[in-house]
């Protein structure tokens, strides 16, 4: 299939921080992409290197089939990228703003941007820097809409916004999607909205991606067993694919990756008085998996095709006990 | 490329405006017209031969070196603080092309503002009536050889602005050293030295400043 995004071996330095280590992805065309992780994790510098605002150390990017490093100004125009905070001139109108941007680009819809603005209530006479964090949010998102890009990085989109607003953003959000063949890679803390809107999901860990797969994979590979005892609790021998395993009174919580026969086993030769095995939507697997003292266990899907149909996934569990 | 210049002479548009303030408060002043005599550090009256002898040269440094330095910060430092480059550079422009055009509109706005007032002052002191004293252009090679190398210490504060080290460390490496160059060139004597120098040293911080910003990061 043909990627819109594909990542090798990337990595960033910031002074002897290893913030993204050897960063290996593949997004192909059509797909949305939510890209997660903590504060720190390494996905805005992941985002930026992909826009271009921030040099890689080692590695290579391709964006819609050109190297980033020698990106032509053609290519350029069919990316839009969002930076974290919406950074827009303050003391310029929305008019202006528009007609600025729009001037860069030979294709550039003012009609859907004024559309956009519209549809948002935003007058073209507002300043920008009398808009809300919300508005600025929309303003930006109509800009990057502009040159109908076939290429949408957006860092952290959502961030700062209210329910309502956020809804407004994703739902617009869903209308590109909408529009063939576009691709969108976005970060975000806000698992209900990744869930809501991505194909994929990647966690990234410590600069490293451990997640490649879809929400819906990513959410089935995490389990978490309550093992109530009713006395203190025994320890549980080494078990493949444990993530965490937390003692709360006389009960056992437990989370795997992969929960199967052999992790069932183990646990009942415990004696336990109950097993609950708990379905997780995917903030509390995302909070399980990398809250884990063992997160270094990948999940990852590796084929691909699932997009166009549903293929097998599979999960890799490494390093497990 | 022509909204990328418009916007840099928007935004510079308020510098230039107080830099022209200065300038015109300095030769009102020697012009005669009593009414920016309270400022201190303008002349309080006209000079006996314009450009030659009296104030307009050491005033009009100090306006020009400040309008340098506030421009250069102004187009790089102020991005980087608004986090602005983030919206500009993802425009479908190479990176060179954005800041050569920033560099162009900058030293546009920096030569015509200073060169104004020396053309202002020249036409006032050869118009009959004007000024008890002979006058040729010739006598305003001074004046030029003063604005000559200011743009050295506006590319010195751009790329101040622009470099990514410590404020408190080498970050104002470039304009200390554009301003030792600028005391240097102002103790050369003739243009066939000056000139050279100047364009020579501005070639070298234009392309210094297009390194900077391919190999910086703007995170």
């Amino acid at each position: 299939m043909d990627d819109a995004i594909r990542i090798e071996r990337l990595t960033k330095y910031y002074g002897r921080r290893k913030v993204v280590d050897h960063l290996d992805l593949r997004i192909p065309r059509g797909c949305v992409y939510g890209l997660l992780g903590r504060n720190g994790a390494g996905k805005s510098t992941t985002l930026k290197m992909l826009a271009g605002m921030v040099r890689p150390d080692y590695g290579r990017i391709q964006l819609l089939g050109e190297d980033a490093e020698t990106l032509s100004p053609a290519t350029r125009a069919r990316i839009a990228y969002l930076a974290e905070g919406h950074p827009l001139y303050t003391g310029w109108t929305i008019a202006r703003a528009v007609a600025f941007t729009t001037s860069f680009y030979d294709i550039a819809d003012r009609h859907l941007v004024e559309q956009i603005l519209d549809h948002f209530a935003l007058s073209p006479k507002a300043k920008i820097g009398r808009l809300s964090k919300g508005q600025r949010a929309q303003v930006s998102l109509a800009l990057a809409l502009a040159p109908d890009p076939e290429l949408l990085i957006l860092d952290d989109p959502t961030l700062g916004l209210d329910t309502n607003v956020r809804r407004d953003f994703l739902e617009s959000m869903i209308q590109i999607i909408q529009r063939r063949g576009r691709t969108i890679l976005f970060s975000s803390h806000v698992l209900g909205d990744v869930e809501r809107v991505a194909d994929r999901v990647g966690v990234m860990i410590d600069g490293v991606l451990r997640v490649d797969c879809s929400a819906e994979h990513f959410k089935s590979s995490i389990r978490k067993a309550v093992v109530e005892f009713g006395r203190e609790p025994p320890e549980l021998p080494p078990c493949p694919g444990l993530l965490g395993d937390w003692c709360v009174g006389t009960r056992r919580e437990l989370v795997f990756v992969g929960y199967g026969p052999r992790q069932r086993a183990a646990i009942e030769a415990l004696s336990p008085r109950s097993v609950e095995i708990v379905e997780l939507n995917l903030e509390d697997a995302f909070i399980e998996y990398t809250r884990g003292p063992r997160r270094s266990l990948p999940i990852f899907s590796h084929n691909l095709s699932e997009l166009q149909g549903g293929a097998d996934e599979s999960v890799g569990v490494e390093g497990a006990a | 490329m022509k909204a990328l210049a418009w916007k840099e002479l928007r935004e510079t548009l308020s510098i230039a405006v107080i830099a022209m303030l200065g300038y015109a408060a300095l030769l009102v002043n020697l012009m005669g017209g009593r009414v920016f005599y309270w400022v201190p550090g303008l002349p309080k009256q006209p000079e006996d031969v314009p450009f030659v002898s009296g104030d307009f040269a050491s005033v009009f440094t100090v306006v020009s070196f400040l309008l340098a330095v506030a421009l250069g910060f102004r187009q790089s430092a102020w991005e980087s603080s608004r986090g602005t480059y983030l919206f500009l550079l993802h425009r479908p422009l190479p990176r060179q092309a954005i800041f050569l055009t920033k560099l162009a509109t900058g030293m546009g706005v920096l030569l015509f503002c200073a060169g104004v007032p020396i053309v202002v002052y020249g036409i006032w002191a050869m118009t009959p009536g004007c000024h008890a004293g002979p006058f040729e252009w010739s006598m305003t090679a001074s004046a030029w050889r003063i604005l000559l190398p200011m743009p050295l210490v506006y590319l010195g504060a751009f790329l101040s602005g622009l470099r990514p080290a410590r404020w408190f460390g080498t970050r104002l490496l470039p304009l200390i050293a554009s301003l030792a160059l600028l005391i240097f060139m102002s103790m050369l004597r003739g243009w066939f030295l000056v000139l050279p120098l100047s364009l020579g040293l501005c070639g070298l911080l234009i392309v210094d400043v297009c390194f900077v910003a391919r190999a910086r990061d703007y995170a």
